[in-house]
């Protein structure tokens, strides 16, 4: 089938972003016989370079310039090359392409991402009642939406403790007074809510799910990453087979109807081997491409999902898959930037 | 007034103007790159405010003012010599 | 001879990484070259530059669709409109006219209220600053008067013996809901105040409560503040109901409801951010009626927004003054209106639309204000296209504070116009010297030589 299909999340700098990824994915499918579109913000979205992966690029408003806007820009780009499925790789945008998901459907475009209630369970502050409410461990946590609370929370919690912010960044403290800081630092930046977590001692693992329509478990990946770089992002993991990884993924995508990919952060405590949910990220992970070596091709299974497709749930993952996360340079004719610039469009 | 480029300054059918000295980029609406290639032509201002008026639709205040707004910016870019 | 082309002014721009994409037409290159139906050039030649201008059709609709949200969910509610936002006599008529009842923060106001003919009991009188003769006017006329302090009760109490006979108040109380808590107006809850002052009100023997009211903040855009609001005053009314036997006529959860501007700092526009209405009362109505009450007997439920409905209706017209380029090589805009007529830019990144097609080749702008002050800048950096001298920029959604909080200086202020089914009203005409100088006078001794 002659597919096109439009990624976002195109910069991989130190901190990747997933699309790329997703579509050295789609790519990698032998039966494969459609067109990229990569949808870009800035001119120096380093994927844009990467000639080999796509077909055409097109640079789209931020989500902060509003719905219309981005319609607006779609529309036009599905005038000159019509979009099939959209899959949006980042947290920031999630919000705008939920908003837009019917006018997309009505233009014939589709997507597979789960809706905004859904994705508001998971969200920091309310992941703790989701999780008591699903009976699913996760670490204790007390969610502070007043200066007033916060001695309360500490008492409760003990040291060592997380001191969290609603969006990014946590912090380890072991005192009152490195405490008192980072609270106060995440509540002028980001205002209330902060968290504070206990933390728990173990070993983290990270799934890639794919939920299906209901949020049963269609594919996942399990790995463990070997190497972080100094912002504690992975250059480096290797997949496993854990039975216990998989069926603790697949309550926590059935308790929450997750019709989508994600992301599970999940600690199995050293003394108990208790799993502990973390976090969902409501995307794919910067690793996806990891699972082709898995033979899990979870882009694949969202662009067939967003179709419509039926799709049954596939094999386990292959284990003892590595990847490895390497820099490299891309040499690029000034006429790239130059129809980036001006006409925010590029074909390759 | 002559004008002149102070290097060499490569500028597409687009508008998207590379300085080979600095490396900088710009963009430059039509009216903006019709007199680029005029001063690239060594047309001094004069000249330039003929051509402008017999190219386009725009009175002589209009453009004699746009003009001169035009060539304080390529200057403030350190584009054309002071 | 053969057609010229069409002309735009030339104009050149320096990219930078990260530059902003212009993919996506951003507001700033759409026009507003029509308010209401009149051109915008047309408007500013008749009545001059700088011209707010009031869209009467869009108050008319903001109102009634926070009335409609509201009072489909709550059986007894009744808005109160915040004069200190606009105050303008035209537009507190109007919202009159709505059924809008006044909602008033000094003795100024309170007269503005009367002076268009708001019956004394449809005029809610808060404010932490009331006179005795304040006071006793408002009780004279039945209006609705909250006590924000002890001192005022004593004041009200003494009011009561005057015209012999027991005063029915309300009392202000404030919670801890946002950070940092809005402590100024009212009597603590938490702190155990509040509890304190409607039993000391009550034990005086002079005064009978029979409302509470609490005001969330200004500008609160999350919604849940106002559930918990909500919540705070069902709890603290099932208190006082059962230990003092206390029995509401109202309850008022003030204003602070969002507009459509965006706040500096915010990531998102207000477009995505700020509630409905329709949120707004879903948020605050269910829980106030699970309060210990029979829905027949619902205390009436106020509300006071301000520039939730009258932010979006006025929008100013303001000229291009002139441009210049800074040394960090931005442009400046320097317009003929300062922050004396638009004080909320120190909130509010405002839009500033050209009035003009002038093309898509934005460009990160200063806007400066037209008074001889540094600090008049109306926005540090914005995307604005090509601009020249007497080219005109509509702000949209400036009808809060502006006008009420605009003063006199250096420039007279400019007249003020509002349009409804195709009229043109002067609803204030912009000031003169004799208009500014007429309460003065000069001593003959400092004028002979």
């Amino acid at each position: 089938m002659n597919l096109n299909i439009a990624i976002t999340g195109l910069h991989a700098t130190d901190n990747p972003a997933p699309g790329i990824g997703v579509i050295r994915c789609l790519l990698h499918d032998e039966n494969w016989n459609g067109k990229i579109i990569g949808l870009g913000y800035d001119v120096y979205d380093t994927g844009i370079y990467d000639k080999g992966l796509l077909d055409h690029t097109y640079l789209i408003p931020y989500p902060n310039q509003g719905v219309d806007q981005l319609l607006e820009r779609i529309q036009y780009i599905h005038h000159h090359i019509p979009i099939d499925v959209i899959i949006p790789t980042l947290d920031s945008e999630l919000a705008i392409f939920q908003r837009i998901k019917q006018n997309l459907k009505d233009m014939g475009i589709s997507m597979f991402i789960p809706s905004k209630e859904i994705v508001n369970k998971r969200s920091k502050q309310n992941l703790v009642s989701f999780c008591e409410e699903a009976k699913i461990s996760t670490p204790k946590t007390v969610v502070i939406h007043e200066q007033g609370q916060f001695q309360k929370a500490i008492d409760e919690i003990g040291f060592p403790l997380f001191v969290k912010g609603v969006f990014y960044d946590a912090y380890k403290c072991k005192n009152i007074s490195d405490t008192s800081h980072y609270f106060d630092e995440f509540r002028k930046k980001w205002g209330f809510p902060v968290l504070l977590q206990k933390p728990v001692n173990g070993k983290e693992y990270n799934v890639c799910c794919v939920g299906g329509v209901d949020g049963e478990l269609l594919g996942s990946v399990s790995i463990r990453k070997v190497g972080l770089t100094d912002k504690g992002k992975a250059w480096s993991a290797i997949t496993i087979r854990n039975e216990k990884l998989t069926e603790f993924s697949k309550k926590i995508l059935k308790k929450l109807k997750w019709n989508g990919p994600c992301e599970l952060e999940i600690m199995v405590e050293e003394r108990t081997g208790e799993l502990f949910l973390l976090e969902i990220n409501p995307r794919f992970p910067a690793w996806i491409y990891l699972c082709t070596g898995a033979d899990q091709n979870l882009p694949k299974l969202v662009v067939d999902l967003a179709l419509g497709k039926k799709v049954s749930a596939l094999p386990p993952a292959k284990s003892g898959i590595t990847f490895v996360r390497h820099a490299t340079d891309m040499v690029c004719p000034l006429d790239y930037i130059e129809n980036l610039t001006i006409k925010g469009e590029l074909h390759y | 007034m002559e004008l002149q480029f102070k290097s060499e300054l490569t500028i597409s059918e687009s508008g998207f103007l590379f300085d080979h000295s600095t490396g900088l980029t710009y963009t430059l609406n039509s009216t903006g790159q019709f007199i680029f290639r005029k001063i690239q032509d060594k047309q001094n201002a004069m000249h330039i405010l003929n051509f402008v008026m017999q190219e386009f639709d725009v009175s002589e205040e209009t453009a004699h003012k746009d003009l001169d707004d035009f060539v304080r910016q390529l200057k403030e870019f350190d584009l054309v010599s002071r | 001879m053969t057609e010229k082309k069409a002309y735009s002014k030339p104009t050149i721009i320096r990219h930078s990484v990260g530059v902003q994409n212009k993919f996506g037409r951003p507001p700033a290159t759409v026009p507003i070259n029509r308010l209401d139906g009149f051109e915008v050039s047309e408007l500013a030649e008749k009545y001059g530059s700088p011209l707010f201008v009031l869209s009467v059709k869009a108050l008319r609709d903001r109102y009634r669709d926070l009335k409609r949200a509201f009072s489909t969910r709550y059986p007894n509610f009744q808005i109160a409109y915040s004069y200190k936002t606009n105050y303008l006599k035209s537009v507190c008529s109007i919202l009159k006219q709505e059924g809008a009842w006044a909602e008033v923060v000094s003795g100024f106001e309170y007269d503005i209220a009367r002076n268009i003919e708001v019956p004394g009991n449809q005029i809610v009188f808060n404010g932490p600053y009331k006179s005795h003769e304040e006071l006793t006017r408002a009780f004279n006329d039945g209006a609705i008067v909250n006590l924000d302090n002890y001192d005022e009760m004593q004041v009200v109490e003494k009011v009561a013996s005057e015209l012999g006979k027991t005063l029915e108040v309300g009392i202000r109380i404030n919670m801890d809901l946002n950070d940092p808590p809005w402590h100024k107006f009212g009597f603590n809850v938490e702190a155990g105040h509040a509890f304190e002052a409607v039993k000391r009100a009550e034990a005086g023997g002079k005064l009978k409560v029979v409302g509470l009211h609490i005001h969330t903040g200004t500008y609160v855009d999350d919604v849940t503040i106002y559930s918990r609001a909500a919540q705070g005053l069902v709890n603290f009314y099932s208190y006082i109901q059962e230990q003092l036997g206390v029995k509401l006529k109202y309850w008022d959860l003030g204003g602070g409801y969002a507009s459509h501007n965006t706040l500096h700092g915010a990531y998102l526009p207000a477009e995505q951010t700020c509630p409905t209405f329709d949120q707004y009362a879903e948020a605050i109505c269910p829980i106030l009626m699970s309060g210990p009450f029979q829905a027949q007997d619902a205390p009436k439920l106020f509300i006071e927004p301000g520039r939730a409905i009258i932010d979006e209706p006025f929008s100013l017209i303001t000229s291009v003054v002139s441009q210049k380029r800074l040394p960090s090589g931005q442009r400046g805009v320097l317009l003929d209106s300062g922050m004396n007529i638009m004080s909320s830019v120190q909130w509010y990144r405002y839009n500033f639309q050209s009035a003009q097609d002038s093309g898509t080749m934005l460009e990160d702008t200063i806007v400066y204000g037209g008074l001889c002050m540094n600090i008049d800048v109306l926005q540090a950096s914005s995307s604005i296209p090509p601009v020249r001298r007497g080219d005109l920029l509509v702000i949209p959604h400036v009808g809060a504070y502006n006008i009420s909080q605009s003063w006199q200086f250096i420039y007279l202020r400019p007249a003020i116009i509002a349009i409804e089914d195709g009229e043109v009203y002067v609803i204030k005409k912009a000031e003169t010297r004799d208009y500014v100088q007429g309460f003065e006078d000069v001593p003959g001794k400092f004028i002979t030589n």
